[in-house]
């Protein structure tokens, strides 16, 4: 049995092979995948959303090259050792209701949500930088 | 490498209608290939004519880099659903599965079974006391119980409910996952040819208008908006697909790389489906140039 | 495909059979009263013992039910048969299904063709061969020629004949109901015209020349089993023509000449148009063929 399923959005605007990309991450944030569990088969993934197998294909590929997972002929496609730790639910709880009180109070300051998608766009590509530098 | 299916100055008459005109393509094998266009364009014909049923009026066609004379040979290699998934409404599930097994040579009737049983088919039903959805899923077991190289659908989900189409589409897109099989699929529905193709025929007006990768559609093709231009005035350095004017506005569906956009122009974003609908709304004008440009297109 | 090919026409294969059966059945029991009354046949009127099997079977004869039914079952095969054998897959689109499996059309078509056609011609061929047998053992006159339709091997080469009528008007025409019809039809038209225009001319007819004119019947009782082919002529003493058209003439009659088949010549007339029908029956399927693995899409 998949240890996980996928859901895909028509949409969201977002190509299918990145949804699965986010989808991916974010389980593995969410610590429902952990290093080392194995991803669902292409095969079962297509079977599963209705899905051309070599986009599936694609997202496996691109999660290779960022490091998250790691492909193993002959065994499948698992989550690498060096994925990003969970966060713990507890954090995460606590930086969403942050991130709710943020967001009221851009609204309340009179930001519409592409001015405030705009402005974390900006401070999170300036602070990668500087993770970077 | 061996294309799946290859037309060279293809033409198709039916009395005094031509259904496929001087029509030239070369759709690469190993894809999910989407075949969308409106009713009467000759997406069935240029399936029966993939799947032996019909011979050209003019021109050749090649299937598996195979002509149609090695008739055998094709048909061991080529699954075929029709419109319409024809099935023999008195025999059983299993009696279906027997009648290919009997004209077949290669024949996997474990994995036939296997699927039928995963969908919850039993064997014993009649076919036509199956639902839509359920025939149609015979239809694709059949199809499947050859092992084909190439798997050819005309319409295979138009009259199935939503689930029932969805589940066909999870069938089909399990079965293109393993084998390197091409599949060819005709449809409406570009929602549907998004999710299970990778590669895109758009037929109008008996003739190829576009075909690609479906990313590399989407990169080519772009949606310009600005300010009204004189009848005749065009954007620069794209071919236009598609026009259309308000007093005060125009727009143009281009195909080519993106130009320089002078002030006062935009490039709104285009979906797949109104890429497709563009070229149906202007048949005339997207004509699919001879194989060796569309090449250098993609 | 033998086993696609039973499974899809068993219930025409079941009724044929019934049919076919009860027919058979049915002569084969007036022919044995016959021959248990011992009492008819050749030179004798037809009778039958005054018993319940005796009187049954006199309630069949009447019906005159074999000899009907024997003229008309190869048309009703040809048609019932014949033209659903592709029909019936053109008009529900299976022929999609059919044609795009690992056998070439030719193939199926003729695989199907014989399968269908060997019970029905064996049946066809046992039924005339019982209708023989009958009319030795009853018929007053054993006039063979009365019932040239319904004996072997006319029988069989007929259904042949209606088979290729029904399957090639099935495939031209691609819907089972009108074909049937159009092979009805056809059938019907071809048999008659054949039996009237061509039959007589297979050899030379025979002249038979009746000089006692008080004693002359019509037909000619000189040959009783002979097929009288017209009516007399009649001719004066000069050797001129007084009628043609078998009306005693008023004037004085020498001699009138009437033209007939001998008895002796029965077999060679049913070989001879059972080889006619049979080379039209390959000729139009040779036709069907062409029309299936060419023409249908």
């Amino acid at each position: 049995m998949a240890l996980v399923e996928f859901h895909l959005d028509p949409r969201s605007g977002v190509s299918y092979y990145v949804q699965l990309m986010q989808q991916v991450r974010q389980a593995v944030l969410f610590g429902i995948l952990k290093p080392g569990d194995r991803l669902p088969t292409v095969k079962e993934v297509s079977a599963q959303v209705a899905l051309n197998p070599n986009t599936v294909l694609r997202a496996y590929r691109d999660l290779e090259h960022e490091g998250l997972v790691v492909s193993r002929p002959g065994s499948g496609t698992f989550v690498s050792e060096q994925a990003p730790a969970a966060v713990a639910p507890a954090s995460y709880r606590a930086l969403r209701a942050d991130l709710e009180g943020w967001i009221e109070k851009a609204r309340a300051a009179g930001l519409d949500d592409r001015a405030l998608a705009a402005l974390f766009d900006h401070v999170l590509h300036a602070s990668a930088s500087a993770v970077v530098a | 490498m061996i294309a799946a299916i290859e037309a060279s100055a293809v033409s198709k008459r039916f009395g005094a209608t031509w259904a496929l005109h001087q029509c030239s393509i070369r759709l690469p094998a190993g894809k999910v290939i989407g075949l969308v266009g409106p009713n009467g364009a000759g997406k069935t014909t240029f399936l029966h004519l993939a799947a032996g049923l019909a011979r050209p009026t003019e021109g050749e066609v090649k299937v598996l880099g195979r002509s149609p004379e090695q008739q055998l040979l094709l048909l061991d290699r080529v699954g075929f659903v029709a419109q319409e998934t024809p099935l023999y409404p008195s025999f059983t599930v299993a009696a279906m599965l027997r009648f290919g097994r009997a004209l077949n040579r290669r024949w996997d009737q474990r994995g036939a079974e296997a699927r039928l049983n995963a969908l919850g088919i039993g064997l014993n039903r009649r076919v036509g006391q199956l639902s839509g959805g359920q025939r149609a899923q015979v239809a694709l077991a059949v199809a499947l119980g050859k092992r084909p190289e190439m798997l050819l659908l005309d319409e295979p989900v138009a009259r199935l409910d939503p689930l029932a189409r969805r589940e066909f589409l999870q069938g089909l897109a399990e079965a293109a996952a393993g084998d390197g099989m091409s599949v060819v699929l005709s449809s409406h529905l570009v929602a549907d040819l998004e999710r299970v193709c990778d590669y895109l025929v758009i037929l109008a007006g008996g003739q190829f208008q576009a075909s690609g990768e479906i990313d590399e559609l989407l990169a080519a093709h772009h949606l310009l908006v600005g300010p009204r231009l004189a009848d005749g005035q065009q954007p620069p350095g794209v071919e236009v697909v598609r026009a259309h004017h308000t007093d005060r506005q125009s727009s143009f569906w281009v195909r080519g790389p993106l130009p320089y956009l002078p002030a006062g122009w935009r490039r709104e974003p285009l979906a797949l489906e109104e890429l497709v609908i563009a070229y149906l709304a202007a048949p005339e004008a997207g004509a699919l140039p001879a194989p060796q440009l569309q090449e250098a297109l993609t | 495909m033998i086993w696609t090919t039973w499974r899809q026409h068993r219930f025409e294969a079941l009724w044929a059979a019934l049919l076919a059966g009860l027919l058979m059945t049915l002569t084969w029991f007036v022919g044995s009263q016959l021959q248990a009354a011992a009492c008819s046949g050749p030179g004798h009127s037809v009778c039958l013992a005054d018993d319940l099997p005796g009187r049954v079977a006199q309630f069949i004869v009447g019906l005159n039910l074999y000899n009907y039914g024997l003229a008309v079952l190869p048309g009703l095969a040809g048609a019932f048969i014949g033209a659903p054998l592709v029909a019936r897959e053109v008009e529900n689109g299976t022929h999609r299904l059919a044609w795009t499996q690992g056998v070439t059309r030719l193939r199926w078509f003729t695989v199907k063709l014989v399968l269908v056609a060997i019970p029905l011609l064996l049946a066809a061929a046992a039924a005339g061969l019982l209708e023989v047998w009958l009319l030795n053992v009853a018929s007053a006159r054993a006039n063979h020629w009365a019932f040239f339709d319904q004996q072997a091997p006319l029988t069989a080469a007929a259904t042949l004949f209606a088979l290729a009528l029904g399957v090639a008007w099935g495939a031209v025409i691609g819907r089972s109901i009108p074909a049937m019809a159009a092979t009805l039809v056809s059938f019907v038209v071809v048999r008659i015209a054949l039996a009237e225009t061509v039959r007589p001319l297979y050899q030379p007819a025979l002249a038979y020349t009746a000089r006692d004119m008080s004693n002359f019947n019509n037909p000619p009782t000189a040959y009783p089993d002979a097929w009288w082919l017209d009516q007399p002529s009649y001719y004066d003493s000069a050797g001129r023509v007084l009628s043609n058209g078998g009306f005693k003439p008023a004037g004085s009659v020498a001699y009138a000449i009437q033209h007939y088949q001998p008895a002796e010549r029965f077999w060679a007339f049913q070989s001879i148009e059972s080889a006619l029908l049979a080379a039209l029956a390959l000729a139009i399927l040779g036709f069907a063929v062409y029309w299936v693995t060419r023409r249908i899409s």
